[in-house]
């Protein structure tokens, strides 16, 4: 099983590599997204609740133009039959969760700073801060993975997967708005970084127990 | 080599999509072997029943049970044991075809180096370092061979395994078969007269 899960890892990171979609997508959006709010803000001085917002509206909306890709791809792509004659089904649900545990790191990786500097973000705890972005990262992309399978089952696109997404992902972004809120004003975090994990934790235990209903054609 | 026994039971397989019936009460058995060939016109279900088979779909109704040397397969180890060459089994555009191999290899827990006589078999050791997308269609038809052999599966099911090869192709097809035929229970689904032949028996869907 570790091998199969080794060999998909690679797998998907050398396309990726190769072609780097789902990461440019991600990070062009991103990245036009700050930019915008930075502009359309004209540097008036905003509340620490308003930039934990916008804040993970960004990353909210980057990550829902990169995470569905790694399995819809497989569809469109007719490459899904061969994963399927390839792969046990944990393996490959293991994989794209590490693919996109990947891409989420490096969203938050681009729009913590970008944000940061253009919307000229004060933050008394900055460790605390990128605790909270790592551990709200890794609950949208826990949260999610399964049902990027189920959009690319359905022949979905981008669209159907942000409505279907939105409301398993509502839990952990509000803990997270309320963490980020926190730790930019210098309050504490720690109990909203563990919520966040134990979702997380709790997301990939069920979707490991659906993914064969999903994965394997009726 | 190990001596192995494997076995398929299908009973009374069914198959319907909404209220379309794609089959009914379909059984047949193959072991170590022997072979069979699923013929039948366009829509009959040949490939489904191709599927079932190999394990990646499941039957609306009836049963369908793999053993190796008596031990009931499913999920993972019937995955390690089957091998699939279809028109709908596509390998990776983005990867070489030995990268295709090395990666199915790998996620089967198979040796990558076999493959290397077999590339040479097919024809395809000059192109074994090509992305993919470079690939002509008959080149892709003798990878998704390789690929479906790669691991020496107890199970080898080959749907249109002909479709898009030339007539050298075909001809190391047939004696490719007649190489692994003695420690390999055979599916074929075709419409082809010739690759049927190649069967000892035939499962007929109508």
């Amino acid at each position: 099983m570790i091998e199969a899960i080794l060999a998909n890892i690679a797998k998907d990171f050398r396309i990726e590599f190769r072609r780097r979609f789902a990461v440019n997508v991600a990070l062009s959006f991103a990245a036009i997204t700050t930019l915008a709010v930075s502009l359309t803000a004209g540097g008036a001085r905003l509340e620490t609740r308003t930039h934990a917002l916008l804040f993970w509206i960004i990353i909210f909306f980057s990550a829902m133009n990169g995470l569905s890709h790694v399995f819809t791809r497989e569809e469109e792509e007719g490459t899904a039959l061969f994963l399927r004659t390839t792969s046990p089904e944990l393996a490959v649900f293991t994989a794209k969760l590490v693919f996109n545990m990947a891409v989420m790191a490096v969203i938050a990786a681009a729009v913590v700073p970008l944000y940061v500097f253009f919307l000229n973000v004060e933050i008394a705890s900055p460790g605390r801060f990128a605790l909270v972005a790592c551990a709200g990262s890794a609950a949208i992309a826990s949260s999610t993975t399964a049902l990027g399978a189920i959009v690319a089952r359905a022949g979905g696109r981008g669209s159907l997967f942000t409505i279907i997404s939105f409301p398993v992902v509502l839990p952990p972004l509000w803990v997270s708005i309320k963490a980020t809120q926190a730790s930019i004003a210098g309050g504490g975090a720690a109990q909203s970084i563990v919520f966040l994990l134990a979702f997380s934790g709790a997301l990939v235990a069920v979707s490991y127990m659906l993914f064969g209903h999903i994965w394997i054609e009726e | 080599m190990t001596v192995r026994s494997f076995s398929l039971d299908a009973v009374s397989l069914s198959k319907s999509y909404g209220r379309t019936r794609v089959f009914e009460n379909v059984s047949f058995s193959i072991a170590t072997g022997e072979s069979a060939a699923f013929t039948g016109p366009n829509g009959s279900g040949k490939s489904t029943l191709c599927d079932i088979a190999a394990g990646i779909r499941r039957p609306g109704r009836g049963t369908i049970s793999h053993y190796l040397n008596g031990a009931p397969l499913q999920g993972e180890s019937l995955l390690r044991v089957t091998g699939l060459a279809a028109p709908r089994v596509n390998p990776y555009d983005e990867l070489t075809g030995m990268e295709n191999v090395r990666f199915a290899a790998r996620a089967r827990g198979a040796d990558p180096l076999t493959a290397a006589p077999l590339f040479e078999f097919f024809g395809l050791a000059r192109h074994r370092d090509k992305l993919l997308r470079h690939y002509s269609s008959g080149m892709r038809q003798r990878l998704k061979l390789i690929l479906s052999v790669l691991h020496d599966p107890a199970l080898l099911i080959l749907d249109e395994p002909g479709a898009n090869l030339d007539d050298e192709g075909r001809w190391k097809l047939a004696e490719f078969i007649e190489l692994i035929r003695a420690r390999t229970a055979l599916i074929i689904a075709t419409n082809d007269r010739g690759e049927a032949a190649l069967c000892s028996s035939e499962v007929r869907l109508d």
